[in-house]
């Protein structure tokens, strides 16, 4: 592996969420345990982390430029939601929506971000109607393509149709490598077993999705009837059926399309579920994705972003500092920093 | 939906559930007595008041009425029909809030049974409006008289 690569590493602060709703971490002593990771590039999500979001304060804003100095660490990414049903009776309408992106946008911009994590299902036309708003704060939205969506589902592929037509800096796609999950999470079927499902249908959950059998429909805006009929037909209980739908809703998707769609991805969400103490993902093999991204000519952030938190939290004592680091190892090797 | 069943994991998910470890403590509210449990946002997002959908309360197996709850959010109190229209208060996630309960007689000493369900709506949905349930069950002690 050569040094060549341009990707950049960060983390998303997301990752730490066990430990700052326990205040056993503070935001700033968060940034620190960055500093100490060496992980140059900090992801936040507002709703979490920043008190009053949307509305920060002038406080806010200076304490957090003074935190980035202080320890050396540099804004990259502010993730958004866009509450569409925020008020009881109605959805928002559209300059509504649009007023509210617009708000993120000059959010990012304060605290020093190039790129919003735009959440999923926002429209295209709504993201074309912003595009010169972004631009001229330098921002990127990045719309986030999560499993079970990829490149080739409905609304990315009118997105990158509408990227094409515009051909706007700041239209692009944030992948998360969740698309990636070659096998069944363990911190996930290893959870089904602690909540009293059977061994025998986890046992079937797992070879099932590692061999791509599982009777579910990833097909957007359908509705997974099968799955649930076939944990009832095994014995199982309501409760499984929610395990299940929960802990096995990832997809592997084709790195072929990759290759062919990475242009327009600016931003990378390297979700991870259990780092492995020799440096290794349990289900998502990095070591055939980084390389696809380095050929690639992928210059951003890949940001390491730790799920496996909210899946052992019930019987263990969540380490997110270790969880991460193993994972910035990982990606310090794969990029030929090691 | 039941997002959380977890009878098997009770142990540690209470740190994150939305009944807060803390004594019971006799309270009194726009002149009528009761008490208050403390209690906090189980999402890891904060969420506007107008997404809690619902607060369910039982004491000692017994349902309290939807009418006798206050949710008391820094410093301001909101009874739960008052909710869905409170857009723009925020709950954010590291915030302790209050549930008054009025109660005309004191809870007896010792250690009471309380059950408490918060129902949310994710608003960042597009499929629609659904509600969460997030049910969450501890023996809390009635705090001594200082």
């Amino acid at each position: 592996m050569t040094s060549q690569s341009k990707i950049k590493r960060g983390v998303t602060l997301y990752s730490f969420q066990e430990e700052y709703f326990l205040r056993q971490l503070s935001l700033e002593q968060i940034i620190a345990v960055c500093a100490q990771l060496d992980i140059p590039g900090i992801e936040i999500i507002g709703d979490q982390m920043i008190p009053n979001y949307p509305n920060i304060s002038d406080e806010f804003v200076k304490q957090w430029h003074g935190w980035m100095d202080k320890y050396g660490r540099t804004p990259v990414c502010l993730d958004m939601f866009l509450d569409w049903n925020k008020y009881k009776g109605r959805v928002m309408t559209d300059d509504e929506r649009f007023e509210s992106v617009v708000h993120d946008i000059h959010n990012a911009h304060k605290l020093g971000c190039t790129v919003i994590r735009v959440i999923h299902d926002v429209e295209p036309a709504l993201l074309e109607k912003l595009a010169p708003t972004a631009e001229k704060h330098n921002v990127k939205l990045a719309l986030e393509i999560h499993a079970p969506s990829y490149f080739d589902s409905p609304l990315e592929q009118r997105l990158v149709e509408m990227f094409r037509r515009v051909q706007s800096p700041s239209l692009c796609f944030t992948l998360d490598m969740g698309v990636f999950t070659k096998f069944q999470p363990r911190v996930a079927s290893d959870r089904f077993l602690r909540e009293g499902m059977k061994p025998e249908i986890v046992q079937y959950l797992i070879e099932a999705y590692n061999t791509r059998t599982l009777p579910s429909s990833h097909e957007l805006g359908k509705r997974n009837d099968a799955l649930p009929k076939k944990i009832l037909e095994m014995g199982g209980r309501e409760a499984d059926i929610y395990w299940a739908m929960m802990g096995t809703h990832s997809v592997y998707s084709d790195l072929a399309l990759l290759r062919d769609y990475l242009p327009y991805v600016k931003h990378i969400h390297g979700k991870f579920w259990e780092m492995l103490p020799e440096g290794r993902e349990f289900s998502i093999p990095y070591d055939e994705i980084v390389p696809i991204l380095i050929e690639g000519g992928y210059d951003g952030y890949i940001d390491s972003e730790y799920e496996g938190n909210r899946w052992i939290q019930d019987a263990f004592t969540v380490d997110s500092a270790a969880q991460v680091g193993l994972h910035q190892a990982m990606l310090k090797r794969l990029l030929g920093e090691a | 939906m039941n997002p959380d069943p977890a009878p098997a994991s009770e142990a540690r998910a209470k740190d994150r559930s939305f009944l807060v470890s803390e004594d019971i403590r006799p309270g009194v509210r726009a002149g009528r007595p009761g008490y208050l449990i403390r209690v906090r946002l189980t999402s890891y997002r904060s969420l506007p008041l107008s997404c809690i959908e619902n607060i369910e309360l039982r004491v000692d197996g017994a349902p309290v009425e939807p009418e006798r709850l206050t949710l008391i959010l820094n410093g301001s109190g909101h009874k739960l029909p008052e909710l869905g229209r409170l857009s723009h208060l925020w709950w954010w996630i590291l915030d302790y809030a209050d549930l008054f309960v009025e109660s005309a007689a004191p809870l007896a000493p010792g250690e009471h049974l309380v059950e408490g369900t918060l129902v949310t709506v994710e608003p960042y949905v597009t499929g629609g409006r659904f509600s969460f349930y997030y049910p969450s069950q501890k023996r809390l002690s009635v705090a001594q008289d200082l």
